[in-house]
């Protein structure tokens, strides 16, 4: 059958799960996606199978939906680090605030920040929170499947 | 006014990840008891993660900079456990410590404007009821400010180095200050 290319775009927590998903179950994600609607109409039984429960713990941890410390007791880890473990193991990112978000912090708390110090020290430079925006949570991405 | 950088789990656990715990050491911190027992204690423990460890590690050298807070919700829960072995703890029992931790310090400490360090959404979506004065400050901001004080060479080789979370992954990415 001929083959034709789409754009489209997808939220960045959406593209992580499916980044996931294809990490634990092999293929990529052009077949994932040309499985999806291939299955379109049919039975749901037939269709792609949803990822495991672990794995779903993990995948909302990605997305900043779940801490990592509530991820460990999910998973009944003996303590938090092994979810980073196995996050970098599944490829899967994770989780960022907007830049925006964080220059707003840095702007409000850089006074306190500088009191919480145990030697006070000279900024090197006068401090510009940076506002530029390059991804940030629930932003799109375009994919071409 | 001395203040104080109040840190919450997935932070500590992410720096520890990314070999960034040395950045802890610039500041006066406050673990509360919950915070204390999911990451310093879990390091004390067989089968305990490279990150654990490590926070073992930090704590024991920068104990003199670091103040635990016994907390209400850590004392109810420890009556729990006390009851009942097999109790099982709810979520965001680390944000939960830090929000009781919040309201104390406005009545034993009415001058304090802490800055809690987060990284979970917890804190972005309950703002409102947390005690105020008080200032969050996500581990991006903290990696931020850090670049900014030439501690670490790029906020970006950091954030890479936490969401390697290998053993050895950029164990030579932060610049210490002398």
């Amino acid at each position: 059958m001929a083959k034709a290319k789409i754009g489209f775009e997808v939220d960045e927590g959406d593209l992580a799960n499916a980044k996931a998903y294809v990490a634990l179950h092999g293929g990529s994600l052009n077949k994932l996606v040309s499985a999806l609607f291939a299955s379109l109409g049919k039975d749901d039984a037939q269709r792609v199978p949803g990822p495991d429960p672990a794995l779903s713990v993990l995948m909302a941890v990605s997305t900043g939906k779940m801490s990592v410390m509530d991820a460990a007791q999910q998973l009944d880890l003996p303590d938090a680090g092994y979810v980073f473990h196995r996050l970098a193991a599944l490829g899967l990112p994770l989780p960022r605030l907007p830049q925006d978000v964080v220059a707003q912090q840095l702007t409000q708390a850089r006074t306190a920040l500088d009191d919480c110090l145990l030697v006070a020290e000279s900024l090197p430079a006068p401090f510009v929170a940076p506002t530029t925006a390059p991804t940030g949570r629930g932003r799109k991405r375009s994919l071409v499947a | 006014m001395s203040q104080l950088l109040i840190a919450d789990a997935g932070p500590l656990f992410s720096l520890a990840a990314g070999n960034l715990l040395p950045l802890l050491a610039h500041f006066r911190v406050g673990l509360t008891d919950i915070v204390y027992q999911e990451t310093v204690e879990r390091g004390r423990l067989p089968g305990a993660s490279l990150e654990a460890q490590r926070l073992l590690v930090y704590y024991l050298g920068n104990a003199d900079h670091i103040t635990l807070f016994q907390t209400q919700v850590g004392a109810q829960i420890a009556a729990q456990r006390a009851r009942d072995p097999g109790y099982s703890t709810p979520p965001n029992l680390g944000e939960l410590s830090i929000q009781s931790l919040l309201i104390e310090l406005q009545i034993t400490m009415p001058g304090a404007r802490p800055v809690v360090l987060f990284e979970d959404g917890w804190f972005l979506r309950n703002a409102v009821a947390l005690a105020k004065p008080c200032l969050l400050l996500s581990t991006q901001a903290l990696l931020e400010y850090a670049h900014h004080r030439q501690w670490i060479p790029s906020v970006a080789q950091a954030r890479k180095a936490i969401a390697q979370g290998r053993p050895g992954a950029y164990g030579e990415s932060v610049v210490f200050d002398p």
